[in-house]
């Protein structure tokens, strides 16, 4: 009998198949480590057993070690006899809870959310379908899954965080009630626009952030603002909408830089339109879930300072944030503050050939990084894909090797490149006091100083892709034609370009959804 | 239209823009973001993250399900089955409360309940697998809540269960999935981007589906760790990590497994005996006492003869309400809590009905009734306590104080009361059978082989009284 030894190991086509049968659970992948570990008598995993104990003890560590090795031998006669009180009277207390009202609420949606038949696309799987908050996860997580999508100032991923629940809701209304490309557009910009007056809110929010991640906070709640003006729900329950989605926000900065980060966005957008579904279903929240309540926070919970404001009614004409603040568009796939740097670095590049005929590293005797001050993007020697994207050090020295950064150069081959590490092995980090960690202020200088002496300067004020010097529409589509070639063919690459041209014509939007 | 409140004003905004609003510029540069997130999107399913996302969603897709406690109808995916079950949990507000406060079990049962139903068939959990699971999810929350003095107290910014409960239920999950160390640590990591909700959506419909998340998104995490995806490996070390849900913030190894020592061994929980507030609880058992010294127990209070009534407690914003709207507001409300003991002698699930919440009679005693903070009443439910004092028209002056009230840690319920609201609970919804084959198995727990007998007995069996109930609007 076949074991499945490693989860990642099985292929994706056969995940399709098991699913496909009924007589075998998807859940394959969830058999406890139990069964697998004796099943596989003792055969050891490669790369994850050898960072082993051997790495000093966290208190993370401490805790998954304890959750991992704890036994129930470990459990004391009065711990038993607690937690069984306790069993108990939580299922009494959930049996009596399941004939309230907002059970009731709860429930219906849960059922017709997950009615058997899936309705929205997923980005590059034609032809599967999933309920519409599941797809608007899994495409959020793509969304954001390479760091490439758009920065806004006040900084987070505006985009992203709205678009997938959107789509994901244009294909779950009935054919009579399908909103054209008008309605899908309007509905996108409210969700950036709340987004936007949201992070006004608090001067801590103009910054680099430190403590929440701004699309898991702010993401969410433009999401629900979004997906509410998509179904049209009346003042009330847009209110509520807000106030649940809430509810949902907030990851801590910590797993930046992580392979979770993606999780943000998709969850920022995956449960903003879950508030919203619920706020239609009659769900109700706090009234004053903006306002500042002392003693008892509402959103200002995100925040060290928080002061709100109102959002201008709109009588003719509302001016957009958008109007007055565009947002960057990455060239490459990493954090913005990168993209500073990388120009920097290939202009000292070219200073460096110009000066002794070619790139030779071996006339570099120290790199001098001027950046500002940001924890989790400072990371001298990244050893994942993930914290690569997050390294001022990192992508400095691939675009004075390579020229620039791309999408080849997280990969596996070129992240632990001999070249490359000799270089990281020279690189100094400088904080000058103004150089400002905001996305508005913020500059990138590198120096190289030479074996002789000489030092060569390079310095980037505006990278190309930043709202003060936007992309091309050529260079705009040539980043998506690259993009989107790698799972669809050209006729339905361009088809898209000439739909999103036309969003305002439309007549129903959920075609754009359903050409993914 | 004005707006009195900025929430109000938001979506006043979100409802009344219309399109003829959009600029060119705006129209432009937006078609421009939906275009490269297009494109980035379709790049990104190429990814790792993205792969196992996407394995993980097609659950949703597929016939395996778990139960919907009390309904034998239909059923759930376990995510969602856990999301209903423990919005149940909390929908009254009746269940267990710790200290440092938080709702433990609620955040963790229905997750485990859900999970354990839809593993391959071959694979059984005993009743002591699930009570080691069980356990591992409440120590988890009880070691996080010491690592901050603020948590001690009742809380301010963010409500508790959205916090610890999320990651007790992913510690849970990932122990009844036998997960691994690093798969383990994962969970965690993976856990802490779901975690936190604000105060502010307490004492409102949304409070459980604080529960109900902690739930889901615990056993969400767990699921996404168990196919490999990671997050921060120092989650629970960095202030950027789950220090950022707390202003103060000192994280603690945990003792070693060679003599473990389990902080409900130390620290029982509380049990309510009606549904709101754990702080109304001082409140109720205070005011019953009271109320003796008025009248005899089956005699109605003469609420004309009295004068006012002062309730010390200490200062907690979201539980002061001097006239409650809904049931919601009335679970969270000193001042209910105090004139519902003094009119009917006690505290019940029927007071929070309609009727209840609209009596003339209590929103009399209500207009006469107002909180004091003594300065020595900590927010904290190991130290506050209630005095109240009910002065009458002729003078007399009453006085009642609680500082344990029955279903404390420190004065526990009874195996015996345990079990009556048990059966109280359960019996609204499910036959006798199934009320008693749960105590019974929950009795035995550590020797039952197969703990789905438990979920079967939960399903429960349709009457048509049940189906009416169910109806509600």
């Amino acid at each position: 009998m076949k074991h499945i030894s490693l989860m990642h190991e099985l292929p994706a086509m056969k995940i399709l198949q098991l699913s496909g049968s009924k007589l075998s659970s998807p859940y394959h992948f969830l058999r406890s480590q139990k069964v697998l570990a004796a099943s596989r008598q003792v055969h050891k995993i490669s790369a994850q057993v050898l960072e082993s104990s051997a790495a000093e003890e966290t208190v993370t560590s401490s805790f998954a070690s304890f959750i991992h090795g704890v036994r129930p031998e470990h459990l004391s006669e009065v711990v038993r006899h607690r937690s069984k009180r306790m069993i108990l009277d939580s299922i009494g207390v959930g049996l009596v809870g399941s004939t309230t009202r907002v059970f009731n609420i709860a429930l219906r949606y849960c059922q017709q959310l997950y009615a058997s038949n899936a309705v929205s696309s997923v980005y590059g799987r034609k032809g599967l379908k999933l309920s519409p908050a599941l797809a608007a996860f899994t495409n959020g997580v793509a969304a954001h899954s390479m760091d490439f999508d758009d920065t806004w100032h006040p900084a987070t991923h505006p985009s992203g965080a709205v678009l997938p629940a959107l789509l994901a809701a244009s294909q779950m209304l009935p054919p009579s009630s399908k909103p054209n490309g008008l309605d899908f557009l309007l509905a996108f910009n409210v969700g950036i626009e709340v987004q936007g007056r949201l992070m006004r809110f608090s001067t801590e929010a103009h910054n680099i952030p430190k403590r929440f991640h701004p699309p898991s906070v702010v993401g969410t709640m433009g999401s629900a603002a979004a997906t509410a003006k998509l179904l049209s729900l009346n003042v009330t329950q847009c209110a509520h909408a807000l106030a649940i989605a809430a509810s949902l926000a907030g990851a801590p900065m910590a797993n930046a830089a992580t392979q979770a980060k993606p999780l943000h966005i998709g969850n920022a957008t995956r449960l903003g339109l879950e508030a919203a579904l619920l706020a239609a279903r009659g769900m109700e929240a706090s009234p004053l879930i903006l306002d500042d309540i002392p003693g008892c926070s509402g959103f200002s919970a995100f925040y060290g300072d928080y002061q709100p404001k109102l959002l201008p009614l709109p009588a003719n004409s509302h001016e957009f944030l958008l109007e007055k603040q565009d947002v960057a568009f990455k060239r490459f796939p990493a954090h913005l503050g990168m993209h500073w740097i990388v120009d920097a670095a290939a202009s000292v590049r070219n200073l460096l050939i110009n000066y002794s005929g070619s790139f030779s590293p071996s006339l570099i005797r120290a790199i001098l990084l001027r950046i500002p001050v940001s924890k989790y993007i400072n990371r001298p020697f990244p050893e994942s894909e993930h914290q690569a994207r997050h390294s001022f050090q990192f992508n400095a020295c691939t675009a004075l090797l390579d020229g620039e950064v791309g999408l080849n150069s997280f990969t596996d081959g070129c992240l632990h490149r001999q070249e490359l590490t000799e270089l990281l092995d020279k690189v100094l980090v400088e904080h000058p006091e103004d150089n400002v960690a905001n996305f508005d202020k913020m500059y990138g200088e590198i120096a190289l100083v030479l074996e002789n002496g000489d030092v060569l300067t390079g310095r980037c004020d505006t990278f190309y892709g930043h709202w003060r010097k936007p992309l091309s529409r050529e260079s705009l589509l040539k980043k998506f034609q690259s993009n989107a070639s790698h799972v669809l063919p050209e006729d339905k690459v361009n088809s898209i370009i000439t739909t999103v041209d036309n969003l305002e014509n439309l007549p129903d939007s959920s075609q754009l959804a359903s050409s993914l | 239209m004005w707006a009195k409140t900025v929430t109000e004003n938001f979506a006043n905004v979100i409802h009344g823009l219309n399109a003829s609003h959009l600029t060119d510029l705006v129209i432009q540069r937006s078609k421009r973001m939906i275009l490269d997130t297009l494109g980035v999107g379709l790049l990104g399913t190429s990814t790792d993250v993205f792969h196992k996302v996407t394995q993980y969603s097609k659950i949703y897709h597929s016939d395996a399900s778990s139960t919907v406690w009390g309904h034998s109808d239909f059923r759930l995916p376990p995510l969602y089955a856990a999301f209903v079950n423990g919005i149940a949990v909390h929908s009254m507000d009746f269940d267990d409360t710790w200290h440092p406060a938080t709702h433990p079990s609620g955040a963790v049962l229905p997750a485990l309940f859900a999970l354990s139903e839809v593993l391959p068939q071959k694979q059984k959990f005993s009743g002591l697998d699930m009570l080691l699971a069980f356990n591992v999810g409440i120590e988890v929350q009880g070691r996080l809540m010491h690592f901050s003095n603020e948590a001690s107290n009742v809380p301010k910014r963010f409500h508790p269960p959205t916090v610890v409960g999320t990651m007790g239920s992913a510690a849970a999950t990932a122990k009844l999935l036998a997960l691994d160390q690093f798969k383990c640590k994962a969970a965690l990591a993976v856990a802490a981007s779901y975690a936190g909700a604000p105060m502010a959506n307490a004492a409102t419909q949304t409070k459980p589906l604080h529960i109900g998340n902690a739930a889901r998104h615990g056993l969400e995490a767990a699921c996404l760790a168990s196919l490999g995806l990671q997050g921060n490996k120092q989650i629970l070390d960095m202030e950027s990590g789950l220090g950022a849900f707390y202003t103060d913030y000192t994280p603690r190894f945990l003792p070693t497994l060679q003599s473990y020592s389990w902080l409900l061994d130390q620290q029982d929980v509380a049990i309510k005996r009606f549904p709101a507030h754990l702080g109304t609880h001082w409140v109720a058992d205070a005011v019953s006492s009271l109320r003796k010294h008025l009248v005899e127990s089956d005699e109605p209070v003469p609420i004309s003869r009295i004068k006012k009534i002062v309730v010390k407690v200490p200062d907690v914003r979201y539980v002061n309400r001097p006239f409650p709207n809904s049931e919601h507001e009335a679970r969270h409300s000193f001042q209910f809590a105090a004139c519902t003991a003094l009119l009917d002698g006690s505290i019940s699930v029927q007071s929070f009905s309609e009727q209840n919440i609209s009596r003339p009679e209590l929103k009399e005693l209500l207009s006469k009734t107002k909180l004091e903070h003594p300065a020595d009443n900590k927010p904290s439910f190991e130290n506050l306590y209630c005095e109240v004092n009910v002065t009458l028209q002729d003078g007399e002056v009453f006085r009642e104080h609680c500082d344990t009230f029955y279903g404390h840690w420190r004065k526990p319920l009874s195996t015996d009361d345990l079990k009556k609201k048990f059966h109280s609970n359960a019996s609204s919804v499910l036959s006798v059978e199934a009320t008693e084959g749960i105590i019974e198995t929950v009795e035995n727990l550590e020797k039952v082989e197969d703990c789905s007998v438990l979920s079967a007995f939960l399903k429960g069996t349709q009457s048509t009284k049940v189906l009416s109930k169910m109806c509600l609007p």
